[in-house]
């Protein structure tokens, strides 16, 4: 078997056995559902109702800017920080260090969008079950939407494994990336111009590519994601490629 | 006889000033060496570099004719290895740990892992979690993993730490038996002198970060080590 493809099933394989990531994929499924039910059996007037378009993307925006990054920061510091407190970061085995380090990455980015489209299908099956006013018509945007949120769930990935790479301890690791993940999410708020600076810029992502797009923004963001990405994924890297065992 | 190991002029200095200083060895395939020192004399380094664990500062390892420095992988496809804690998953049991490590090589299979666990004397416990492994279960274990793929030289470190009498005479029996029949090269560090003597046919004694090698003979090795540390000075 090819050793990335290999590895990535280990580390895969890995993070599958821990509680945690358990968790995050019933919740991927669980919160769409009982979000469904709720609205569904509230009392709400006409005025009040909710279209069912407004709910799944609200569902979408809570995945995106809550549920992934958190899993994102677990399972970075688990694949990283805490294996290098065990011990088991390095090995004797026939792997470079390039690929044991992108089959890491690969395996939660991999895991992230598998959440992602759990969450989406479970979305699509409670909308149909619950939702009287749901258009089958709305499902290849629906769809488009989740997979367009997953670029910018990348380049967090890439900062998390980064910063996962500079703390020896994995409490320190992962309290540290949730506090600088919410300085980042509010820093906008103070200083708007850092909002474009930022590996948080783009988590809503999916909501700019409704409506009129241009080619001269699409051209901007993706680049800025892709150059975001090869950053975190340099540093990181040059990191990881100076670590002892 | 072909060389497993030549190492060339290799230096690792730490910033508390240990490590190891131009060390020059050559191993034999087939040899079972034994790496001997006091604490902190670099044996630890040593293995670390040999296996690319560690980076040397200076100097040039060469496994089967292969550079590690330059060729990493294909240097290190024949080499297990046993350094430090024995490296697990503790939330997975020894055959999912084994099952993970074979994804990374062509040629092993469920009955390779079933034998090693066999040799290891893990067959009883091979679906329970390693977190509740004692620590010389958890020892069988690392033992296990060096072997499982079949490799052509193994370094251990410490191999006997936390192994109970049936651990340490199964692992005598198991080098010896791999020795025998497969021409394996072992390098083996350890403090437990006594079993060193019964497995080796060479040593390497360390000491200030430097090397001196004796073949095995008649006398204690215990009473070579005391003289050898005594002329050290230490």
């Amino acid at each position: 078997m090819n050793t990335i493809k290999a590895n990535t099933l280990n580390e895969m394989q890995k993070l599958l056995t821990k509680k945690g990531t358990k968790l995050f994929l019933l919740a991927s499924v669980l919160i769409p559902v009982l979000t469904k039910i709720l609205v569904n059996n509230l009392f709400l007037t006409d005025w009040m109702a909710l279209p069912a378009e407004n709910i799944n993307m609200t569902l979408l925006d809570l995945f995106v800017t809550i549920l992934i990054p958190l899993f994102i920061f677990i399972a970075a510091t688990d694949l990283f920080t805490r294996e290098g407190e065990r011990g088991t970061l390095l090995q004797v085995r026939p792997i470079s260090r390039m690929e044991l380090f992108g089959s890491k990455v690969i395996a939660i980015s991999i895991l992230s969008l598998f959440i992602l489209l759990l969450e989406w299908t479970a979305v699509v099956v409670s909308s149909t079950v619950f939702d009287k006013a749901f258009e089958i018509t709305a499902i290849p945007s629906s769809i488009g939407a989740f997979v367009v949120s997953w670029f910018p769930i990348l380049v967090l990935t890439a900062f998390a494994v980064m910063l996962a790479l500079f703390v020896h301890s994995s409490v320190l690791a992962v309290s540290g990336m949730i506090v600088l993940y919410l300085i980042m999410l509010f820093i906008p708020y103070v200083l708007p111009g850092s909002l474009f600076f930022l590996p948080t810029a783009y988590l809503d992502w999916y909501m700019q590519w409704f409506g009129n797009v241009s080619i001269r923004w699409m051209i901007q963001t993706v680049t800025y994601l892709c150059s975001s990405f090869a950053l975190f994924f340099t540093v990181g890297y040059y990191m990881f490629n100076r670590k002892e065992a | 006889m072909e060389k497993a190991v030549v190492i060339t002029g290799l230096a690792k200095q730490y910033s508390n000033g240990r490590g190891i200083q131009n060390i020059n060895l050559t191993i034999e395939q087939g040899e079972i060496i034994g790496i001997l020192g006091p604490n902190g004399a670099g044996k630890t380094t040593l293995l670390k570099c040999l296996t690319g664990l560690s980076s040397p500062d200076r100097g040039k390892v060469e496994i089967f004719g292969v550079d590690l420095l330059n060729n990493y992988k294909e240097a290190i496809g024949p080499v297990g290895a046993l350094i430090g804690p024995a490296a697990a998953y503790e939330k997975m049991s020894p055959y999912k740990n084994l099952k993970m490590i074979s994804r990374l090589y062509s040629s092993i299979t469920d009955s390779d892992i079933e034998m090693v666990l066999q040799q290891t004397g893990l067959t009883p416990y091979k679906d329970e979690k390693i977190t509740s492994f004692s620590m010389g279960m958890k020892q069988r274990f690392g033992i296990a993993s060096a072997l499982i793929s079949k490799p052509r030289l193994i370094v251990l470190d410490e191999p006997t730490n936390g192994l109970d009498i049936d651990g340490l005479l199964l692992l005598r029996k198991t080098i010896q038996q791999i020795s025998s029949q497969s021409g394996v090269t072992f390098v083996i560090s350890s403090h437990h002198l006594s079993e060193l003597e019964k497995l080796c046919n060479r040593f390497c004694f360390l000491i200030n970060g430097a090397v001196s090698l004796f073949e095995a003979g008649n006398e204690p090795l215990e009473d070579v080590y005391v003289r050898k540390i005594e002329v050290a000075g230490k």
